[in-house]
């Protein structure tokens, strides 16, 4: 291990008690999450990639957490081992106070329920043979055994909160607009009552011209429900939009974490500027382009995984380097620290 | 007023687009197939005659307007001989078939959302058996089982399984990691569910384009072994076995009585192929 | 050379057997003279990307161009066959995803040699030139990098062996089709960055498709906005961005802004079907200025000298009136 981040670090202290963020009790707490994935290989045991380095994190009741990173940083696949869909990891989770299984398949029912994913597609989010309203009717007898509510109750106040009608539930998705179809998708999370919803990349596959219909839903379901979701993007536009707290993860790294409007006013950490540099927002104080990226991606940095591509990077980057937190805000940089 | 078409009346949409598909289909094969679907379920109540009753005053008679298509060497009519025999071949054949299609497109589905070794060992062991000719694998297992028309209909669902476990497998196998496919697991929805309620409609046009080719084939096959003497034996009505007692008489001019049954089994074979290959075109989006 | 692209009144009809044809583009209009960067810009099924297959070619089988003219290098009448040694040479593509573009059993180098061979290159120059042009792009120990194998290499690095194979023949006009759409976006800058530097140097035209107008804004000089098979303004990058004349134009900017705290804009509605030409404005059933005459008519005005808008009652003052067009 490579990082030493203890798991009642610096995170404890000072965390989402910035201006405008929700100071609800934490409903999700993560300590500690790795994940590795190992390669097969035909002789030999093959290289272990790790996709999830040590991630801690804390979620506020009412919040939107934004994750921020670019592909293959290892965003969805948090998401994917905190709602317990397809993955399995190492590290310790609890939901409101009682601990999660981070095991694939191993949860019990009401786990299942307490956390709810939304994939990225709308349309690879449903079978295209059938109609939507099958897709949600296996989530709300899931509701159902675990909580008494009928199924057409379920079904009839989670598409309601999404503006649709049941109607649309009788529809296949090739008779649905991309749009409506995401807000079913959305719909399906919130027929359990979910503590937590993941959404990963909610607008990215949709056209730019629906994609504010998607946001407006997302910040009125906290408004009116207080619905807790972490959402990831690629897209610093959206998640700064969006979330009350960002998350900037580089390699499995978190790398900056901080309450949204924060982050954008003075980012501390070289790859938040430079995705802020790109994103269409107001260019940081201090723009910055990271070099041209030619690592070959099996092989990661000891220390600092950015500094391969960091103009700042300098001899003590080749350390491992901690995550530093202060005043609601943590980087995790040598350079960046005093910034703070 | 926002005009969304997707909005409005998914049922009449949905009809008007199943009026569009009919209209679709070819015509004259789709025709011809529900004349031999009319034969099959009520074709023996309306013939114009007895098929088993032989009359020895009218032995090898020729196409007239009392017997359309003659008489064969009995004197039993041919016309109604041929219509009763869409009965025995395309109703063993389509049995037979169903059987293998069902079981075939739930084992395919099964292995393809599975995977792993079980997938494998399936797929090796219906590629051995479609290593053997089609025909003599059907005599070899029917020889084996012994003759009757049970073991007609099992060697027809035996011989026509492993084409659909083939297909339906190809057809569900990429879904497995589809993300709907994903979201249903993690709702709690089992295997079995999974399999037959939410991926085998995914494989439907295919197994439909199949259903068609497969039967053909079936037809074939039936009436190929009842022309050399084995399954339906004559005088009971079989197009195959017509065609095989009709043989001698063709020296003698009397060509009528193998002729209609064997245009029979070209026909229908035809239009099955013919609708097979549309279904095919239609998965590919061709057209 | 004046016009590299003139394509006017443009309607591609595609046939489906049993069914009615399809027309994703039904009436496009586009200008391009040599030096120009002008850019597509529209959401998807607005028929962009049909639009610069027309431009290369590259045309599914089953479609025409059924209406209006389209000429290639001012001199190639795209309603014939496509020229020979055209393609690749002359005109080149960018398209959205590097991996399937590039050879998984061939190297960079040897790919890049591929492309210089076409443009006529000799033999025993090619990998010194191929490295040479890696190294143009920024590329870092370039020579290296062409002894690489695709699946060795980033998916921005993967891009930019594209864009060295695209630019290998010196050609005249680039098609970049979602350049940076499948790229991270640190990596997305320096890809526009280059494309710039080489249309700098090279003064060849770009037409850039994109549905991102952050994008759009970094590269092209003028802007075609499309809708629903039709090309519905046309106009300098800041004269859209700033003050859209058509109703769509202005939405889709509207959209593209969040800003944090206000309610985010969207879109109702969905586009309009597109198994019958649309003889008037295709925008008006989502459109917030629709009124009686445009479900009867429409109207190309001039927002601006040179600019082009179809729309009855465009969202700022006309330049000029008539049924204009671009020539």
């Amino acid at each position: 291990m490579t990082d030493h981040d203890s798991p009642t670090g610096p995170h404890d202290e000072g965390m989402g008690t910035g201006p405008g963020v929700a100071s609800g009790p934490v409903v999700l707490k993560v300590r500690g999450l790795s994940k590795t994935y190992t390669t097969k290989r035909l002789i030999g045991s093959g290289k272990g990639y790790q996709a999830l380095l040590n991630m801690s994190l804390d979620l506020r009741a009412g919040e939107i957490l934004g994750v921020v990173g670019e592909s293959g940083c290892g965003k969805s696949t948090l998401g994917k081992v905190i709602a317990g869909v397809e993955t399995t990891a190492t590290g310790s989770a609890e939901v409101g106070g009682q601990p999660l299984d981070l095991a694939l398949g191993t949860r019990s029912r009401d786990q299942r329920r307490q956390v709810q994913f939304v994939y990225q597609s709308p349309r690879g989010s449903f079978n295209p043979a059938r109609r939507v309203g099958a897709a949600l009717r296996y989530n709300a007898r899931l509701a159902r055994e675990v909580t008494g509510e009928p199924v057409e109750g379920s079904l009839e106040r989670a598409v309601t909160s999404v503006g649709l009608g049941m109607q649309h539930l009788d529809r296949y998705p090739h008779e649905l607009s991309g749009g409506q179809l995401q807000r079913l998708s959305i719909g399906r999370a919130l027929i359990t009552r979910p503590d937590i919803v993941f959404l990963d990349e909610p607008t990215s596959s949709l056209d730019v011209s629906i994609r504010g219909e998607i946001l407006n839903l997302l910040t009125g379901l906290r408004g009116s429900m207080g619905l807790s979701m972490i959402l990831v993007s690629h897209d610093l536009d959206v998640i700064s939009y969006v979330a009350d707290r960002i998350l900037v993860i580089y390699l499995g790294q978190i790398v900056e974490e901080g309450t949204a409007s924060d982050i954008v006013a003075r980012p501390a950490h070289p790859y938040t500027r430079a995705l802020l540099t790109a994103s269409s927002l107001p260019d940081p104080a201090e723009p910055l382009e990271l070099a041209v990226d030619v690592r070959d991606a099996s092989v990661v940095p000891t220390g600092c995984r950015l500094a391969p591509r960091c103009p700042l990077a300098e001899g003590r980057c080749s350390e491992p380097q901690h995550l530093v937190a202060s005043d609601g805000r943590s980087v995790r940089c040598w350079k960046a620290e005093s910034a703070l | 007023m926002t005009v969304d078409l997707r909005e409005t009346h998914p049922l009449r949409a949905r009809l008007a687009r199943a009026m569009v598909w009919i209209s679709r289909l070819p015509r004259l094969p789709t025709i011809m197939l529900a004349i031999t679907f009319l034969a099959v379920l009520i074709g023996p109540a309306i013939v114009p005659h007895d098929p088993l009753q032989p009359n020895p005053a009218n032995v090898l008679e020729a196409p007239s307007s009392s017997h359309w298509f003659g008489t064969n060497g009995f004197g039993m009519d041919i016309f109604s001989r041929v219509v009763a025999a869409a009965r025995t071949d395309v109703g063993v054949a389509v049995a037979g078939v169903t059987v293998g299609a069902v079981g075939g497109s739930i084992l395919g589905a099964t292995v393809a959302y599975t995977g792993g070794w079980v997938d494998a060992v399936v797929q090796k062991a219906i590629e051995v058996l479609q290593s053997f000719p089609l025909f003599l694998f059907a005599l070899a297992l029917f020889a084996a089982l012994g003759d009757n028309t049970f073991n007609l209909v099992v060697v027809i669902s035996a011989i026509s399984l492993p084409w659909y476990v083939r297909v339906v497998r190809s057809v569900i196998a990429p879904l497995r990691e589809a993300e709907w496919v994903k979201a249903l697991q993690n709702a709690g929805a089992s295997g079995p569910r999974i399999v037959v309620l939410e991926l085998l409609p995914n494989a439907t046009s295919q197994v439909l384009g199949l259903f068609a080719l497969s039967t053909g084939l079936a037809i074939q096959v039936i009436a190929a072994l009842a022309f050399i003497g084995l399954g339906v034996q004559p005088p009971f009505p079989e197009w195959g076995s017509m065609i095989n007692t009709g043989a001698p008489f063709l020296l003698q001019g009397a060509w009528w009585v193998s002729t209609f049954p064997g245009v029979a089994v070209v026909l229908v074979v035809i239009s099955l192929h013919s609708l097979s290959r549309f279904f095919d075109a239609e998965t590919r989006g061709i057209g | 050379m004046g016009e590299v692209v003139s394509l006017s009144g443009a309607r591609i009809r595609i046939d489906r057997k049993g069914l009615p044809p399809l027309y994703p583009v039904q009436n496009v209009d586009l200008s391009v003279g040599a030096g120009d960067r002008t850019a597509l810009v529209g959401e998807s099924g607005c028929g962009k990307s049909l639009t610069a297959r027309l431009l290369t070619g590259l045309l599914p089988r089953n479609a025409v161009l059924e209406k209006g003219s389209a000429t290639l290098l001012g001199q190639f009448d795209l309603r014939k066959d496509f020229p020979d040694g055209v393609r690749g040479r002359r005109v080149a593509m960018i398209f959205q995803d590097p991996v399937s573009v590039l050879d998984p059993m061939a190297g960079v180098g040897t790919q890049i040699g591929r492309a210089l061979a076409a443009a006529g290159v000799a033999r025993a120059d090619r990998s010194r030139v191929a490295v040479d042009l890696l190294g143009s792009l920024h590329i870092p120990a370039p020579d290296e990098v062409a002894r690489k194998y695709p699946h060795q290499l980033s998916g921005g690095m993967c891009q930019r062996v594209a864009i060295a194979m695209a630019l290998a023949p010196k050609p005249d006009l680039l098609i970049a089709d979602e350049p940076t759409t499948s790229l991270d976006v640190t990596t997305e800058v320096q890809v526009l960055d280059l494309l710039e530097e080489y249309l700098d140097s090279s003064g060849a035209s770009l037409i850039l498709i994109s549905h991102d107008l952050n994008v759009v804004k970094r590269l092209a000089g003028s802007v075609t906005v499309m809708y629903a098979g039709q090309s519905v303004e046309y106009g300098p990058i800041t004269d859209i961005l700033s003050e859209p004349a058509h109703p769509y134009s202005r939405d889709l900017v509207r959209s593209s802004v969040l800003n944090r705290g206000e309610s985010a804009y969207s879109i109702a509605g969905t586009l309009p079907s597109i198994e019958e030409v649309m003889p008037t404005c295709p925008y008006r059933s989502r459109c917030s200025e629709a009124r009686s005459p445009c479900s009867d008519t429409v109207l190309g005005q001039s927002p601006s000298a040179g600019g082009f808008v179809r729309c009855l009652f465009p969202v700022k003052p006309m330049h000029g009136n008539g049924d204009w067009k671009p020539e």
